[in-house]
């Protein structure tokens, strides 16, 4: 099976390189047989990538410890289901893992095209190709997952324990997912400049796969940040580490993209602004993958630490200076149209004022993390950027951002009639208002949080004042105001789709103040019968569970919570997992939770059978954080649903 | 009316009770400068890992002398100084506003500034046209 793989592999390379060169000829010679025989051995290297995929799987089902791969990350006593995981838990797997993404998409991308677009595709389909032969061949010759031990193992190693929680089965697949999923739009971004006939849709494309691309890269995000609050043990859920930056950044460019290409589709404007923001997105997750692999910086993260950084950094290299190359020769092929921006006052001032500080936020991030290698050159001394550095510098740019967000929707293109939209804002002025000096009463008296509550709050009125004034005049037919607003959300599913996404933004705002600036939290000791009273909570101490498998002991401290009139609120379980194989401790921490804030109890240690240390702390809000995901994800699934009504 | 009204009521009322709950009860523990410097210094031999991110054994180590030192009544500035001479100018999570290491905190706000200021000239010139 290891030598299967490795040549299904092999073939793979041989066919996607050949694929790539007969698309390019098809291209410049326009031919249709030439362009359709391309596409059919790009379709066969992914069914070979497939294949070397399932090979894989297989020598893991099969516990075939003779592959050097399943013995890193796989044992007898794993549970099969975390096989799923232990495929991408290391350096090859994860880049086998990131090709097979890749070879879909791309696949996904050649299919759903209409035939009208595929001879112009041809030159995107050629770099896609090209991308896949640089994965296939750093996998042959550098990181071979299919490489055998001359060593007789009857037992592997076993799959890191932090990797075991639910959120590892989602997390990991979705970032790469996402950050391998960017080579679409920017091939398309590439195809808009080679197309000299100018006359296909090309930016109607580009925003569905960059929609595509920022959902899946958000919510691999946001499902990381759940893991580590999960687990990691620390009550947190962003440490603003090297690698967590590396997957923001490109999320944040993406950001500003599918904003600004709304100005392209309806003024024609900012068309080489949208292609350079494709391509700065491209470079950022190519230098992701270059940091994650053996990067200049220290991480958590270093499942893919390797030696492979050289190769990844020539790659980001070479692409970033061919897709500088192609904008500055090519851009001539880029039709941009006639229209101007007319006004401070109007919808593309303010979108394009947003991707100033999404892009700027997202250099800004660039700059921290690698500031402790321009400190090393320049003056030789080693210091640490973390989170204190970035909340102080992108904080503030980012609440700005949510700022604009209530202003920007509410201003009409080309120019704004203020009195028509001041008398609009007006009530949501007015409530903000009443929502500071009701802020000021309860006592929040910082700075920061004050701002951001009431921004939020302000985009809040905005758009729940839009839509009922939707759904009233949609209430005129039928009395059911329930069907009335679905009807309102279907007949602009573009806008209101991105006001359920900017929902989505504004309660994780919410969590992110809440948990940010108020959170408590106390370290004591506490035996069995105990209770602590601790804000307003009792938790009562009940017992210490202990249970030993083979794989690992699992000390569990069970907790009854009580309210402040002793009523029973919930249970609470903290443990610690030990495994002995990996002398790796792996604490879960007991969490109930509500909208309104979470008991969070971290094992620290178990001294004995009825003492232990443990850390208890109530973070306010941050259940609207975990909420935003289902927001974020219905809100682009009605952006992205395919109307009837859209031009082709 | 109030029909019509009432997802938006119940939506306000919701958020203003969540905040309500949440901050009413809030005062400013005396152990907030604790809190604050586990999230300012690092964990030395963890990578990248402030201090109440680790649980490792020296991590835990610096916490209890920080927590010692706060009940000698050092300040914020001696208990730094104090882990930097110890452990190298890294042990602090950013970048100091002295010398050299300043640009960290220069550049971006010369970018902000430029950059709006650069957006501002391009749509009047755009106007204008």
């Amino acid at each position: 099976m290891n030598t299967f793989g490795f040549y299904i592999l092999i073939l793979g390379f041989i066919l996607s390189l050949y694929s790539s060169s007969l698309f390019f000829l098809g291209f410049y010679k326009e031919n249709k047989i030439t362009i359709k025989s391309a596409t059919r051995s790009y379709y066969l290297s992914i069914i070979m990538i497939f294949i070397s995929c399932v090979s894989l799987i297989s020598l893991f089902l099969s516990n075939d410890f003779s592959n050097i791969y399943v013995f890193n990350h796989s044992s007898l006593d794993m549970n099969r289901a975390l096989t799923f995981v232990a495929f991408y838990a290391g350096n090859e797997g994860s880049l086998l893992y990131i090709l097979l993404v890749h070879a879909i998409l791309s696949g996904c991308l050649l299919f759903f095209s209409s035939n009208k677009i595929k001879p112009s595709l041809s030159y995107s389909c050629g770099i896609l190709s090209l991308i896949s032969s640089f994965y296939i061949f750093v996998l042959l010759f550098f990181a071979n997952p299919f490489e055998v031990s001359q060593l007789n193992h009857t037992d592997g190693k076993g799959i890191n324990p932090l990797l075991r929680h639910p959120g590892m089965y989602i997390h990991p697949p979705l970032l790469m997912s996402g950050l391998a999923s960017i080579s679409i739009p920017f091939v398309i971004s590439q195809g808009v400049l080679f197309d000299s006939k100018k006359e296909n849709n090309w930016f109607g494309l580009l925003r569905i796969w960059s929609l595509i691309s920022w959902a899946l890269l958000g919510a691999g995000l946001l499902i990381g940040a759940w893991w580590a609050y999960t687990i990691l043990g620390w009550g947190g859920y962003w440490s603003w580490d090297p690698i967590e930056n590396v997957g923001l950044m490109p999320w944040l460019v993406l950001t500003a993209l599918i904003h600004s290409i709304m100005v392209e589709e309806r003024r024609g404007m900012f068309r080489l602004w949208n292609i350079i923001l494709v391509s700065l997105t491209f470079v950022l997750a190519l230098l992701g993958t270059f940091i994650n692999r053996g990067g200049p910086v220290v991480s958590v993260h270093s499942f893919a630490a390797s030696t492979l950084g050289f190769l990844f950094l020539g790659f980001m290299i070479v692409m970033t200076s061919y897709s500088l190359f192609t904008i500055i020769y090519k851009y001539k092929n880029i039709k941009e149209s006639k229209n101007k921006i007319e006004s401070y006052l109007s919808r593309e001032s303010s979108f394009l004022l947003n991707n100033v500080l999404l892009v700027l936020t997202s250099l800004i991030i660039l700059w921290g993390v690698l500031f402790p290698v321009v400190s090393i050159i320049f003056t030789g001394t080693e210091i640490s950027v973390s989170a204190p550095y970035f909340n102080k510098t992108a904080g503030p740019i980012l609440l700005a951002i949510i700022i604009l967000m209530g202003i920007g929707p509410i201003l009409s293109w080309r120019k704004t009639n203020i009195k028509a939209t001041i008398s609009r804002i007006l009530p949501s002025v007015i409530l903000t208002l009443i929502f500071f000096i009701y802020l000021i009463i309860i006592g929040i008296n910082k700075f920061f949080p004050i701002i951001s509550l009431c921004s939020i709050f302000f985009v809040l009125t905005i758009i729940t004042k839009e839509w009922i004034a939707g759904t009233r005049s949609r209430m005129i037919n039928s009395s059911n105001p329930l069907t009335a607003f679905i009807k309102m959300i279907i007949s602009n599913r573009g806008r209101n789709g991105g006001y359920i996404v900017h929902l989505a933004i504004l309660a994780l705002a919410f969590g992110v103040v809440g948990t940010k600036f108020y959170d408590q939290r106390v370290d004591t000791n506490i035996s069995i019968s105990e209770e602590i009273a601790f804000k307003n909570y009792t938790i009562y101490f009940e017992n210490i569970d202990q249970e030993i498998t083979n794989v690992n002991s699992v000390t569990k401290a069970k907790f009854s919570i009580y309210d402040k009139d002793k009523k029973f609120i919930g249970k609470i379980e903290a443990m610690h997992s030990y495994y002995p194989n990996y002398n790796q401790i792996s604490v879960r921490s007991g969490i109930l939770s509500n909208p309104i804030e979470d008991l969070y109890i971290i094992p620290k240690d178990f001294i004995d059978e009825t003492n232990m240390t443990v850390r208890i702390a109530v973070n306010p809000l941050a259940w609207w954080i975990w909420a935003s995901g289902p927001i974020l994800l219905i809100g682009t699934v009605i952006t992205l649903w395919p109307s009837k009504l859209r031009k082709d | 009316m109030i029909y019509n009204n009432l997802p938006k009521i119940g939506f306000i009322i919701i958020f203003i009770f969540s905040i309500n709950a949440c901050f009413s009860s809030q005062n400013d523990s005396e152990d907030s400068l604790y809190i604050k410097l586990e999230k300012e210094i690092m964990c030395p031999v963890c990578d990248g890992q402030t201090l109440d991110q680790s649980q490792s054994l020296i991590a835990n180590n610096m916490k209890d002398t920080i927590k010692k030192q706060i009940d000698e009544g050092y300040t914020e500035e001696q208990i730094k100084t104090y882990f930097i001479n110890r452990y190298g100018e890294s042990v602090l999570a950013y970048p100091k506003m002295k010398g050299f290491n300043s640009v960290a905190y220069i550049i971006p706000a010369i970018a902000v500034l430029l950059s709006v200021v650069i957006l501002g000239l391009y749509i009047k010139r755009n106007k204008s046209k």
